[in-house]
């Protein structure tokens, strides 16, 4: 796993208070109850400040798997 | 030392600004530190999402050594919660309700019916108080970013910022007259981060929260001030370094006029402290002197340069000498009669703090900055003498300690102490404790630790039950021929079937020593007689022993109390001598 990917599982499991072991990069919404509209927000911000990039109010609905989450932060990163 | 083993060094303001920090902080907090801090429930009503402030929330009370446990309700609840006798806001473990709201919440606009607004607000806040002891929390009002239509110049916007300032006064006045409610002043917070900083505009679509990270941190860090401000007392007195601390340079070797201490740069940051330690001392903080220096050195400073604001009358302790700074602040501490853990350290030195630390972990240390332009924001953010009423008390404190150096020297001149106290020529004077004035009842209460029988820590709202059930108090304000020694005396007298019990029963330590204690036990029982119609009342006495009581420990031994089962009895049939000294001016 590179670093990219420890950093957002990391992330992920603060989020929504789980072991990082819990997260996969098949994850989604709906694999885990914590993951609801208000962790979603919080999942938002910390992804803001840690990876350093704005996400959009449109992506932000997005955001409900590891796998789309990871594209829309690389894509930011790759950018600059 | 859980907060070391949390934050490190950091000090309370220092912000960790990552959301995942607060996270992993948070819940490490929750599994290993939780029963190390005092427990703090929470009822959180709110009319936008709050519930993102949990983790912020948690880290930033623990930084202040409180555990809170947060309930969070649903969300523009708030009238209905209120108003619903049976709400979960109303049980009885639940401490502090924190209201969130916004000036849109209750329809302000720039020409808004004010009158009508804050008789809302006080509406409810007279329905939590029928049904809950809770401290109370709300924010006062500001204003938020808002859209122009590209008008470059004020419009509606500065009338209802207008608006906003009248409303906030408003609401300050009315929460004054109410007991445990407190104002968290949010206006300042977005002046100071600024509200572009504070806001998130897409937040709030997403979710109605209206903050931005960074916003939430701040918000959360304020709340946390005001909560552990409202649940201890503010230190009493500043104890402060003379060299590179009151002005830029050593003394000894620079000569009183070369010293950095003026108007200007290089010396302005210095001149600038004393003007800020002055208006500590206006407030009523006690200002000592700890120096390892010659006192004349020192001193020419105080008297000879006049750029010095402050002037040796300032304190009320002044150790200059040699010795370690330990025995310094020990010394200050039975001068001013006044524990070590009402001190609070100021020295540019991290070798003496160290060592301060290490010899009185009592005193709290202020961790000073190199730059001497930070020295002001150190003493600010330390929240050490943070408050939310400074009494008329609180203003006389440093004239009483003043008198306090007379009357010792006084002292001296008699060699037996009855001559002493007949000389001072004493006069008390009692007041009964009312239910609209209990401010100075519940300070003294808070703050007295070695003349306290009981050390309860009553709220105004404790206060309020003990009258309304038939209880019966009175404080005593002693003067003598060097002038008014303040409030200094409590009685509490609960009443429990035909008994009388002494719920609390201290006295000031400034009159420690002048019999104020028999006089303020005789005048009670005396009173309790008249309103038992001179039948004969039977009086119950506690000692609970603290670290800090044990000079009160046979107290109610000597008053001729008889023991059983850990309390105190005593018969009163007829009215009890009154000490001689003293006379009364009711």
């Amino acid at each position: 796993m590179n670093n990219f990917d420890k950093k957002l599982i990391n992330l992920m499991a603060a989020v929504f208070k789980v072991k990082p072991s819990k997260i996969d990069k098949n994850i989604t919404n709906r694999d885990i109850e914590s993951w609801d509209s208000l962790r979603q927000i919080n999942l938002v911000s910390a992804i803001e400040v840690e990876f350093k990039v704005e996400i959009s109010i449109e992506e932000a609905s997005e955001m409900l798997s590891y796998n789309i989450i990871s594209k829309i932060i690389r894509e930011k990163i790759t950018d600059d | 030392m859980a907060y070391l083993d949390l934050f490190g060094k950091k000090s309370v303001n220092s912000k960790i600004n990552s959301p995942l920090d607060y996270s992993i902080l948070a819940e490490k907090i929750k599994k290993k530190y939780s029963k190390k801090f005092k427990k703090i429930n929470f009822a959180i009503l709110s009319t936008y999402t709050a519930e993102t402030l949990k983790d912020y929330l948690i880290v930033e009370l623990a930084k202040r050594s409180l555990n809170c446990e947060l309930k969070f309700f649903p969300l523009n609840q708030f009238e209905q919660e209120i108003l619903n006798k049976d709400s979960k806001i109303y049980d009885k473990e639940i401490d502090v309700i924190l209201l969130l709201f916004f000036f849109e919440d209750f329809g302000i606009t720039e020409k808004s019916d004010n009158k009508q607004m804050l008789s809302r607000i006080s509406k409810l806040i007279k329905s939590i108080r029928e049904k809950s002891t809770a401290k109370i929390f709300m924010p006062n009002f500001f204003g938020r970013p808002e859209n122009n239509d590209g008008n470059l110049y004020p419009n509606n916007s500065k009338k209802l910022e207008e608006n906003l300032i009248i409303i906030n006064k408003l609401l300050l006045n009315l929460i004054k007259k109410k007991n445990d409610v407190f104002l968290i002043d949010f206006k300042k917070l977005v002046f100071n981060f600024g509200a572009k900083n504070i806001f998130d505009k897409k937040l709030d679509y997403i979710g109605k929260v209206p903050f931005s990270v960074s916003g939430q941190i701040n918000v959360s860090n304020q709340i946390a001030r005001y909560i552990s401000a409202s649940f201890r007392y503010p230190k009493k007195c500043l104890v402060l370094d003379a060299d590179n601390t009151l002005w830029g340079g050593i003394v000894g070797e620079l000569g009183k006029d070369n010293i950095l201490l003026s108007e200007s740069y290089p010396g302005n940051t210095f001149k600038d402290f004393h003007r800020y330690i002055l208006e500590l001392y206006k407030r009523g903080i006690i200002l000592a002197l700890a120096s390892k220096n010659n006192y004349e050195d020192v001193k020419s400073v105080f008297s000879g340069n006049d750029d010095s604001l402050l002037k040796l009358k300032h304190f009320s302790s002044i150790q200059v000498n040699w010795n370690e700074k330990f025995i310094n602040l020990k010394k200050i501490s039975n001068d001013l009669n006044i524990g070590l853990d009402s001190l609070v350290f100021f020295d540019d030195n991290p070798f003496e703090r160290e060592l301060i630390k290490k010899k009185l972990p009592e005193v709290s240390v202020i961790d000073v900055p190199k730059d001497s332009s930070k020295y002001i924001k150190a003493l600010e953010d330390s929240e050490l003498f943070d408050t939310f009423s400074i009494s008329s008390e609180d203003r006389k404190r440093n004239i009483i300690y003043n008198q306090e150096k007379k009357r010792k020297v006084f002292k001296s001149n008699f060699n037996d102490i009855d001559s002493f106290l007949k000389n001072l020529k004493m006069k008390a004077k009692f007041y009964k404790i009312k239910e609209n004035d209990l401010g100075r009842a519940v300070q003294l209460l808070s703050k007295t630790n070695q003349f306290n029988l009981t050390t309860r820590r009553h709220s105004e709202t404790d206060l309020i039950s003990i009258l309304k059930n038939g209880g019966i108090g009175y404080t005593m304000r002693i003067s003598d021929c060097f002038g008014d020694n303040g409030v200094v005396g409590l009685i509490l007298i609960s009443k429990v079937q035909t008994k009388w019990y002494i719920d609390s029963f201290l006295l000031s330590c400034r009159v420690i020593g002048r019999k104020a204690e028999d006089l303020l036990l005789s005048f009670t029982l005396n009173n309790l007689l008249k309103i038992n119609k001179k039948k004969k009342i039977e009086v119950v006495g506690e000692y609970i022993p603290t670290p800090r009581n044990p000079l009160v420990k046979d107290f109610f031994k000597i008053k001729g109390f008889l023991p059983k089962n850990n309390l105190w009895y005593k018969k009163v049939s007829k009215p009890l001598p009154m000490p001689k000294f003293f006379k009364i001016v009711n």
